[in-house]
């Protein structure tokens, strides 16, 4: 099947705080088995909370995945991202190289060699600023190694935003693929653990240790437009939306009426839903269960005929990183008919919705992916099995 | 494109001024607002030079950078005919930002308490800036847009690409009305990067000079309000120019240096001219990335001669850097305004201070001095090349040649 209009997930990659291969992801998903959330401790005495997603256990792994000389002096950030589409990628030679874009979301790209870089600059002024951080922590130096190492040369860029850009990056993806601007593309979302932004973060009660626990990586999906054959998904729709003044709540009903409006596939035949789970409630007030119930009501009513799941409680929250997870993980679900587990909800789910904490077989055929920023942004993604 | 994108609105500050008139008005007279830096420190530092635009300390907390954006906006916004400098606000209004640093000076005001205070005793509060989010947030709610709103960073590409996504949303009907807009501001950061790269010039600005010494930075800030043609003409807003097409590619070759041959600045340019329907000798003029760096001069006067062929003697070309410096993630779209500008007036402005014409640019028809057209410039492209080896060329048509459509 040959469709330029559709546009089909071929392959997904994921550097993350539970694994740094899809098969060790998967299993620990599947099996529930997280490792413990400890913030590294800052070598700055900067003081941050005690909680956080890393991906300090998984460095050896990383190292080997991306042991190219030209990127042992990148940032960790482009690190994660160079290796996360590596796995994405097919296994088969990339055809059409000139027509391959590189979409990636971030919130804050690669914070480590900004802080770095900054306080070399302050402390030692003009004179003693680093060419090497400076041309590495551009915001798009994620996006442009992976271009660099694969080859690419179609549009490379980083969408920079709350964290559902990760999200944001997969629906301007497809709709370069759909507007025959690219023929395939790397997207997803992509964030570092620095200590400078953990306690910037916390300083906003955005993380705390009692509230949600900042995650980072990169999780990055290879969409084409070729063919549905090997695929794990079909990308059908996406939208954007800003709460503005009007609230979190209205985003969230607008990005999922305005996915659906250009969709195949009607709200009812939604059988699974992939959200993150912030532990704190959006800044105009809107906490978990208002955003299921908010989702439940755009869906209608249910009974038993849908899941829910979300990938937080294993790789955190906060970053860009998360977003794009998040569809790694409906798209991985939808392909092997197997949903994670949400483990023990933080909030009440709605009546006729299921929420295992463990994973269990499920067959679903379409799945819906919400991310909701604590700012009120939201997106929504429309997944369809691609068989 | 079917229904074609038509730009209805401009908005424009750089160190010549405030607003499009006060932009044009040295843009056509040939007067570079380039001189001593005095926003930050540069103690002995032998480049002194950048673009500064005035402050506008806003009574409302705003930051330097986010209250300029938000004027340009507003500009464009009125320019286009709303009256309040807001575009309709309903979930059809988007708005595309391109920047390379966005936040920066957030960042700098940090570190100078950080330095004073140190990390247990720092309010790391200061940050807020830090999180772009908040930009996104805090203009979607000022203008009142709850469309899309997305930040893109390309690096010095980005405001051009700003453009682009604008004009992506609008033809897949995902908004009917659309801001692209793009900004950076002149920062210690990007001074002293830019300087350890040896990138930064120590005497004048000469793109495609055989002297160039390489590029001055200044603030930049400018806005596009765009829209599909039909939806424009039934609301009666003027049409300033037509989006005929654009082009994005990546270079693959390095992450900060251009490809020496410019062989993804061709593919940017070739992309553009193809989705316009345009032959490369319909273009009138070229609105260069010209930094005035040794590589990126020559790697794209390489790619307007692969793209243009022996033609390329035939069109105008200059580079607007001169007169307000790189404004970076603000150069695509502040260039873009420059290259309307250029067309609805008849009038090329000048590639500033070219003495001695670098041996890649011979046989170029680099505008040494503000140049009078003699025909509509009907189709004009713009380049803007960036780290991470991004390149995006627009190509802007006159408003005439709806009608000869």
């Amino acid at each position: 099947m040959t469709d330029s209009r559709r546009v089909f997930v071929r392959g997904v990659g994921a550097v993350s705080p539970i694994g740094a291969s899809v098969e060790e992801i998967w299993d620990r998903l599947v099996r529930g088995d997280y490792p413990e959330r400890v913030a590294p401790e800052s070598e700055r005495g900067i003081p941050t909370p005690k909680s956080a997603a890393t991906v300090d256990v998984f460095r050896e792994e990383l190292d080997a995945l991306v042991s190219s000389r030209s990127l042992r002096r990148v940032s960790q950030l482009s690190r994660y991202c160079v290796a996360a589409a590596g796995m994405a990628k097919p296994s088969e030679e990339l055809v059409n190289t000139d027509d391959t874009a590189v979409v990636l979301g971030t919130c804050f790209g690669s914070s480590r060699y900004h802080f770095d870089y900054y306080e070399k600059l302050f402390s030692g002024g003009i004179r003693d600023a680093s060419p090497l951080l400076f041309s590495e922590c551009v915001m798009n130096a994620v996006s442009g190694h992976v271009s660099l190492h694969y080859g690419l040369r179609g549009a490379s860029l980083a969408l920079v935003g709350g964290e559902e850009v990760g999200l944001t990056a997969i629906v301007d993806a497809t709709e370069r693929i759909r507007s025959g601007e690219a023929v395939a593309a790397f997207a997803g979302g992509a964030d570092e653990y620095c200590d400078f932004v953990h306690a910037a973060l916390a300083s906003r009660s955005f993380v705390g240790d009692t509230g949600p626990c900042v995650g980072e990586g990169a999780a990055i999906l290879y969409l084409d437009g070729s063919s549905s054959d090997a695929a794990l998904a079909e990308v059908v729709s996406g939208a954007i939306a800003r709460g503005g003044r009007r609230g979190a709540e209205a985003a969230v009903r607008q990005a999922i009426r305005r996915a659906f409006r250009s969709a195949s596939i009607e709200p009812k035949d939604i059988e699974l839903v992939v959200t993150n789970l912030p532990g704190q409630d959006t800044e105009d007030g809107l906490d978990g269960a208002q955003l299921f119930a908010t989702i439940a009501d755009e869906l209608g009513e249910r009974d038993g005929s849908l899941l829910v799941t979300s990938p937080s409680p294993a790789v955190g929250d906060g970053f860009a990183f998360v977003s794009g997870f998040q569809a790694f993980v409906a798209a991985m679900s939808l392909a092997s008919e197997m949903v994670p587990g949400i483990g023990e909800p933080s909030c009440e789910v709605p009546e006729g919705w299921l929420a295992d904490r463990e994973a269990r077989p499920y067959p679903a055929r379409h799945a819906l992916v919400v991310s909701l920023t604590r700012r009120g942004t939201a997106v929504a993604l429309l997944l369809s099995r691609a068989r | 494109m079917r229904d074609p994108i038509v730009i209805t609105g401009l908005g424009l500050t750089t160190c010549l001024g405030v607003g499009v008139d006060e932009n044009w008005s040295a843009l056509r007279d040939a007067r570079s607002g380039l001189a001593p830096v005095t926003r930050f420190d540069i103690g002995d530092y032998p480049v002194r030079e950048g673009g500064e635009a005035p402050d506008l300390s806003s009574t409302d907390g705003r930051s330097f950078e986010e209250a300029h954006l938000l004027a340009v906006i507003q500009e464009a916004c009125r320019h286009a005919g709303f009256a309040d400098g807001k575009p309709p606000t309903d979930e059809h209004s988007a708005l595309s930002i391109g920047s390379s640093l966005a936040g920066s000076s957030t960042s700098e005001r940090f570190f100078e308490s950080y330095q004073q205070r140190g990390a247990q005793d720092v309010d790391y509060g200061l940050l807020e800036g830090y999180y772009l989010e908040d930009y996104l947030e805090s203009l979607s709610g000022e203008l009142g847009v709850t469309g899309p709103a997305v930040l893109v960073s390309n690096a010095c590409a980005a405001g051009g690409s700003s453009v682009a996504q604008a004009a992506r949303w609008l033809r897949a009907g995902t908004a009917d009305f659309v801001v692209a807009a793009g900004f950076d501001p002149l920062s210690v950061f990007t001074f002293a990067g830019f300087g350890s790269l040896m990138a930064l010039s120590r005497s004048k600005v000469r793109p495609f000079d055989e002297n160039r010494e390489g590029m001055q930075l200044g603030d930049g800030f400018a806005a596009l309000a765009m829209e599909r043609l039909l939806s424009a003409r039934d609301a009666g807003r003027p049409i300033v120019g037509v989006l005929a097409g654009y082009g994005e590619s990546t270079d693959a070759h390095h992450l900060t240096r251009p490809h020496p041959e410019g062989a993804g600045a061709a593919l940017a340019m070739e992309r553009a001219l193809r989705m316009a329907g345009l032959e490369p000798s319909e273009i009138a003029y070229i609105n260069c990335h010209g930094t005035a760096t040794k590589p990126n001069d020559s790697s794209e006067s390489s790619a307007m001669r692969a793209v243009f062929g022996e033609g390329v003697r035939e069109i105008p070309i200059s580079s607007s850097k001169p007169f307000f410096g790189h404004t970076l993630g603000g150069a695509g779209t502040v260039e873009a305004v420059v290259t309307l500008l250029a067309m609805k007036n008849g009038v090329l402005p000048a590639n500033l201070n070219l003495e001695t014409v670098d041996p890649a640019a011979e046989g170029l028809d680099v505008i040494t001095e503000t140049r009078e057209s003699a025909e509509i410039v009907a189709h004009a492209m713009s380049n803007s090349f960036g780290f991470g080896g991004c390149n995006t060329s627009l190509v802007f048509s006159h408003p005439s040649t709806l009608e000869e459509a």
